[in-house]
């Protein structure tokens, strides 16, 4: 591990300034997959530096403002901004140089291996017709070192276990030298070890190197121990966005999960518990 | 070996091992067949076919044809690899997805109403047959599209599987409408033989092959992102959409080609994609390359058998690969998880 201090206040990565300059900017957005809209009205605005956990109930539309901040998803004229220009506007190379995203499962029917599924992450960088340069390779390795994959560099990346890929797809974002990572429920397969290695990994990406962080969760303690800051969503729809403090509060959480909760504050490091109470 | 990074070396490596065999049997096949002849003579005997029967035989009878089975061979594993990366399903390949019969569906229908016509040195079945393999991959495509660019095999093959039917009966429908010499024609066309060939088709579909090669081997890396998922690929930096496009277009084009002249052979692309995978990995880079090399070697070799097995008799090459093909898909497809 790349971070091996203890961990003392989840509070001490403090959020960026409001003056930070925005990366993306959601102007009163809405999006529709067929005719039911699925975001409504979302104004977000995500600044350098930031870690944004996204939380809400399943179907409430986290992966769908994921992809959208990625440029995945066709969204309307101006709605987005990424840098201050219609994320639209920007071709998909110069977006890639820019945000990487990391989806809930990758799967290839062949048999690529791990160091191959790493590379495919400087895509953007690499001309046709060429072949990775030595730089490239150094790149890779260093990013396999950071997320500890190198002893399975050479197995196939179908045979790997969920942490295993998980790292790997991590490793491939890191490659494209992103200033933002979107990842999709990075830690829902995996075990608590490798759930606490794939979150300190990405909260040493985002201290050291100044990544903007944003995930969706559904591990509500995760999210308050990881997190600068949390938007809430139901239905499609931002009912909270603040600091894990401001969002995770009892009337809110009930209001929105449907379930009585307890909240606590953790003994060790202040952080934000979550029970959920049984009927 | 195949789970290594693709480098240069590896790549030369590679390259140079398939190359040596497509040379050898570019060489060797035509020496083979039911008639003996004196190599020595052939090549330098008289140069007059008419008093030289052993150059008459190497030079007019075998050579072209094993070129022929070579184009053929080459095209179709290429189509294969770029549709199985496309579709992200190793099962598809120019046959099992309806490609070939709509390419042989637009082949028969020019044959039968005597088009005749030629586009910049094209014969008018050729570009009838590129336009037929085209539908037929835009039917099958949009049949088992869904938005996140998941599909189902089992949709996917029944997609397939009706294309093919649904053409063959349309290619049977105008076979049977059609008069007498116009029928054999068709049926000669139809027995994927590489025999009713001539040259002249050969060189005037060569420059398609040629370019849909180029484009897709300039496309392979896109391509190679495009096979672990869209949303991934367009994360990665890639124009999905239009890597799908140049992809789908290219494959359709070269199958079109070749099918227009020796007629619908099965199972080559799907084959000989996975035997190459099996070797150089999956990285479309080496493995597009690779597949023509091993695909014209495939071609020629099950061609000799044809020619030989039962000589003087001369079975239809298809009838050969579609013996191999048929265990070959079922084993592939029982060896599938769902
Ligand atoms: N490709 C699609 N086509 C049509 N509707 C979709 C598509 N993807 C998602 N939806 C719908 O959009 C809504 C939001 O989906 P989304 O995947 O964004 O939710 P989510 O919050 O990520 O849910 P989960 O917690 O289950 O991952 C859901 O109603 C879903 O059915
Ligand atoms: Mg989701």
């Amino acid at each position: 591990m790349t971070n091996p201090q203890p961990e003392t206040s989840a509070r001490a990565n403090k959020a960026p300034e409001e003056t930070t300059p925005s990366l993306l900017k959601f102007n009163e957005l809405s999006f529709s997959y067929a005719d039911d809209e699925v975001l409504r009205q979302i104004n977000l605005n995500l600044r350098a530096g930031e870690w944004m956990g996204v939380i809400g109930p399943n179907g409430s539309g986290k992966s769908t403002l994921i992809k959208l901040m990625g440029g995945l998803l066709k969204s309307s004229d101006d709605s987005i901004l990424f840098r201050a220009k219609d994320i639209q506007s920007y071709s998909r190379a110069e977006l890639a140089r820019e945000i990487a995203w990391i989806p809930q499962e990758t799967s290839t029917p062949f048999s690529f291996s791990a160091y191959e599924m790493v590379m495919m992450g400087r895509h953007p960088y690499l001309k046709a017709f060429r072949f990775e340069s030595g730089e490239d390779h150094a790149i890779c390795d260093r990013a396999m070192e950071i997320t500890s994959t190198t002893e399975f560099k050479t197995r196939k990346f179908s045979e790997l276990s969920g942490g295993e890929k998980q790292r790997i797809l991590i490793a491939s974002a890191i490659v494209q030298s992103p200033e933002i990572m979107l990842l999709d429920e990075p830690t829902a397969s995996l075990d608590l070890k490798y759930q606490i290695q794939v979150l300190d990994i990405l909260k040493s990406l985002n201290r050291e190197r100044g990544i903007t962080m944003v995930l969706a969760m559904h591990d509500l303690n995760l999210a308050a121990k990881y997190c600068h800051r949390l938007v809430l969503l139901k239905e499609g729809r931002i009912v909270c966005d603040g600091t894990p403090a401001d969002v995770l509060q009892k009337d809110i959480i009930e209001d929105v999960y449907e379930v009585k909760v307890q909240i606590l504050k953790s003994p060790m490091d202040g952080s934000l518990l979550i029970f959920p109470e049984s009927e | 070996m195949a789970s290594a990074i693709l480098t240069a070396r590896r790549f030369t490596l590679s390259l140079t091992g398939f190359g040596f065999l497509f040379i050898a049997t570019v060489l060797l096949a035509p020496l083979i067949g039911p008639t003996k002849i004196d190599l020595y003579n052939a090549l330098f005997g008289s140069s007059n076919y008419s008093e030289n029967v052993d150059a008459n035989i190497l030079f007019v009878a075998r050579l072209p044809r094993i070129l022929m089975a070579a184009l053929t061979g080459a095209a179709l594993s290429l189509a294969g690899a770029v549709f199985q990366a496309l579709l992200r399903n190793d099962l598809a390949a120019p046959f099992t997805l309806g490609v070939s019969s709509g390419a042989s569906l637009g082949a028969v229908l020019a044959i039968s109403l005597g088009w005749h016509f030629s586009i910049f040195g094209l014969p008018a079945f050729s570009i009838a047959a590129f336009m037929g393999a085209l539908g037929a991959i835009f039917l099958v495509f949009n049949l088992v599209k869904t938005p996140h660019g998941q599909f189902s095999t089992s949709l996917l093959l029944l997609a397939g599987v009706t294309a093919n039917f649904f053409f063959a009966s349309l290619v049977m429908f105008i076979h049977y409408m059609s008069d007498f010499t116009r029928s054999f024609q068709i049926v000669r066309w139809l027995m994927g033989s590489l025999d009713v060939t001539n040259m002249e088709n050969m060189v005037s579909v060569f420059p398609l092959v040629a370019l849909g090669t180029t484009v897709l081997i300039w496309k392979a890396r896109d391509l190679n992102l495009t096979s672990t998922g869209v949303e991934s690929a367009m994360s990665r930096g890639v124009d999905v959409e239009r890597t799908q496009k140049i992809g789908f277009i290219m494959a359709s084009l070269i199958t079109g080609a070749v099918v227009s002249i020796s007629g619908p052979i099965g199972f080559v692309g799907l084959i000989v994609p996975h035997i190459v995978r099996l070797i150089v990995g999956p990285d479309l880079r080496i493995l597009l390359p690779a597949s023509i090399f091993f695909g014209a070697s495939f071609l020629i070799l099950c061609d000799t058998f044809a020619r030989t097995l039962m000589a003087p008799v001369e079975i239809p090459v298809g009838v050969i690969t579609a013996m191999l093909g048929g265990p070959f898909f079922i084993w592939l497809l029982k060896r599938k998880p769902a």
